[in-house]
């Protein structure tokens, strides 16, 4: 019964060291490959270099009943697999004149799935509070010919469930109310 | 065959251990699973057990060459377990029976230490390098400031029923280790007389 308890030991060592025993075999010329992932790099590569793109596209449009204005954008996936994006938010001020807030601005129809490799169109909502909106239209402090410039602040972007806040104001053009 | 003499506990710690495998491999079921982001395709996902491995980034397979055989020893260790304690629990007397349990019952139990032992100090060593913790079992929030941006990602790690399962299967096996020594204290029955014998006795 000796012999049973040999094999069995045999058995042991060569399932347990074998395989791994094969791996340092097998990659002898360079372990480091046993360890790190060959296609980490490139995939961390490709999340850096390629970025979504964003475009802009038409005018505007104003609804001056519901003092609202909808931005049209254009959002490109350059990724293999589909970006949901379930909210878009941001605070909208005055960038001539500091402390005025002029309203907020959302993604409407989140959560928006955007497919793999595709571009898909996305409307984003400003809404002007009341103090914005005649705040803009006091013609002293935004004559009638110049253009109105605004930040964008606290602007938060949550995609696949990661939330990105952009501490930096973004500044931006919009149309008079 | 006698029942009596059927290590039950071995019987089902053996078919809890092909169950294990089974649903690690054919399902691909993880034994813990890492989860960084939301929804169909997270930011990050690790689902790991000893039989398999996978790392996903950004939808990305990323293959680590050592895992893979490692994970080949924890299947082949766990098979053979399996086997051992299968042939085992249904001849409990034979001369070689107590060198099969002694092969077997360990097996899962150093699989299942070997197992919690490399994901605690995986996360530990995480904790250390990273600027978060992160939890064995739970969930935790990752903030990243970097240029202005500041970046959440919600992290979820949690132990599924397989575990559960693996460590029932582990159980199974030491009771059966324990349950031999009542196995071999109950006598054998004596054969019955032949009838020609019992005639020829009168």
């Amino acid at each position: 019964m000796d012999k049973v308890k040999l094999v069995l030991t045999l058995i042991s060592v060569a399932i347990t060291v074998g395989p791994i025993a094969a791996g340092l075999l097998m990659y002898r010329d360079n372990l480091l490959n046993l360890v790190l992932p060959s296609n980490l790099q490139d995939t961390v590569h490709s999340f850096t270099s390629d970025k979504p793109e964003v475009k802009i596209t038409g005018n505007p449009t104003i609804n001056r009943t519901e003092r609202t204005v909808s931005f049209q954008y254009e959002i490109t996936n350059p990724y293999g697999f589909d970006m949901v994006l379930n909210e878009l938010t941001s605070n909208v001020v005055c960038a001539n004149h500091t402390g005025v807030m002029f309203g907020h601005a959302t993604v409407l129809g989140a959560p928006i799935t955007i497919q793999a490799k595709s571009t898909r169109e996305l409307s984003i909502l400003m809404t002007y509070t009341k103090e914005g909106e005649s705040h803009v239209k006091d013609l002293e402090l935004h004559p009638p010919q110049s253009k109105i410039y605004v930040y964008l602040t606290d602007l938060k972007v949550n995609i696949q469930g990661i939330t990105i806040s952009l501490e930096e104001p973004k500044p931006m053009e919009i149309p008079r109310p | 065959m006698n029942v009596k003499k059927i290590n039950w506990f071995g019987l089902a710690g053996g078919v809890a251990i092909i169950v294990v495998v089974v649903f690690s491999l054919g399902y691909a079921l993880p034994w813990w699973q890492l989860t960084a982001g939301q929804g169909n395709t997270p930011f990050a996902q690790a689902n790991v057990s000893p039989l398999n491995f996978g790392l996903s980034f950004l939808g990305t397979v990323i293959a680590i060459p050592l895992s893979w055989f490692l994970n080949l020893a924890s299947i082949l260790s766990l098979v053979a377990s399996a086997i051992a304690i299968l042939i085992y629990s249904f001849t409990p007397e034979k001369n070689y029976s107590k060198h099969l349990l002694g092969f077997a019952y360990k097996k899962p139990l150093i699989t299942l230490i070997l197992f919690v032992g490399s994901l605690i100090a995986v996360t530990t060593l995480a904790g250390m390098f990273l600027p978060f913790s992160l939890p064995v079992t739970g969930s935790t929030t990752a903030s990243l400031d970097s240029e202005g941006i500041s970046i959440s990602i919600p992290i979820t790690t949690t132990f599924t029923w397989v575990f559960w399962l693996a460590i029932v299967a582990a159980a199974l096996c030491i009771a059966a280790r324990i349950y031999h020594k009542r196995i071999v204290s109950i006598p054998t029955p004596a054969p019955a007389q032949a009838p020609a014998a019992a005639s020829s006795t009168t």
